[in-house]
């Protein structure tokens, strides 16, 4: 499936009806998770791997991956509408997915080769980012993130890295728009610059 | 609402989040192999939140 095909399919997805500004809970653009999702495709990561999206919302780089030909895909999220959401969505385009309630920071499974996720930005609840970065980190040899472009976050996450271990092979900045959807937002679109990082586990392959 | 059944393969890297040892399918529930905890799977979907978890 072609790149602009992909998010095509993706924007058709349907959004959650009331999302939460506590858990960031906006859907990934459909170009930013196409992206996410084509690199991680180019680089082996996505068919015939098992794949887990963390905070999965509702759904769309779980069904994104699905549509490429992974071989297994789990969406973990906390909320359960947003679960009832996805597994709607993936019905409807024929993505067979497993779709689990947790929260991410407990969430345990052996066997997952990548974990792909766009997690909550740690603005309204700081280090929840990272939360979800370590865990990812912890169930797969690979793992597509999505942070907040700014000095300071690159700094942290280059420094944690380093602390765990584990290589950024990619960084690649993109722009994120969201329109407007929470109470605060005072604009109609919100535009700014996110990270698309790539990190392996020294074990990858172990 | 349709109900799905659970994929057996998933249910190979599945674990219980609070011991991390297997899980398997029993009637509604998922139920760990070794601390017994209950798993509800509601709408096909399995609720793996520890703090919800029936203990067995």
């Amino acid at each position: 499936m072609r790149k602009k095909q992909l998010e095509i399919a993706l924007q058709k997805l349907a959004a959650h009806p009331s999302p939460s500004a506590e858990l960031e809970q906006y859907m990934t653009p459909g170009d930013v998770a196409a992206t996410l999702l084509h690199m991680a495709y180019a680089r082996g990561d996505i068919a015939r791997r098992t794949i887990c999206d963390l905070g999965c919302g509702t759904g769309r780089l779980a069904i994104g991956a699905a549509l490429l030909g992974a071989k297994k895909v789990i969406g973990v999220d906390i909320d359960p509408i947003a679960l009832k959401i996805a597994a709607r969505n993936a019905r409807r385009v024929g993505a067979n997915i497993t779709w689990i309630r947790c929260d991410v920071g407990k969430f345990e499974s052996s066997g997952i080769n990548t974990v792909i996720q766009n997690p909550p930005f740690g603005v309204q609840r700081r280090g929840a980012d990272m939360k979800f970065l370590h865990r990812a980190l912890k169930l797969a040899g690979v793992v597509y993130s999505l942070h907040k472009a700014t000095p300071r976050n690159r700094a942290f996450i280059a420094k944690r890295a380093k602390e765990l271990d584990v290589k950024i092979t990619d960084r690649l900045e993109l722009d994120f728009r969201i329109p407007r959807q929470f109470e605060f937002h005072t604009r109609d679109t919100y535009k700014f610059k996110v990270d698309l990082y790539r990190i392996e586990r020294g074990d990858k392959n172990g | 609402m349709s109900r799905e059944a659970i994929n057996p393969e998933l249910l190979e890297i599945l674990v219980c989040p609070i011991c991390k040892q297997k899980i398997e399918l029993k009637g509604e529930e998922l139920v760990c192999v070794n601390c017994g905890r209950h798993y509800p799977i509601i709408n096909g979907i399995p609720n793996l939140i520890p703090w919800e978890a029936k203990s067995g």
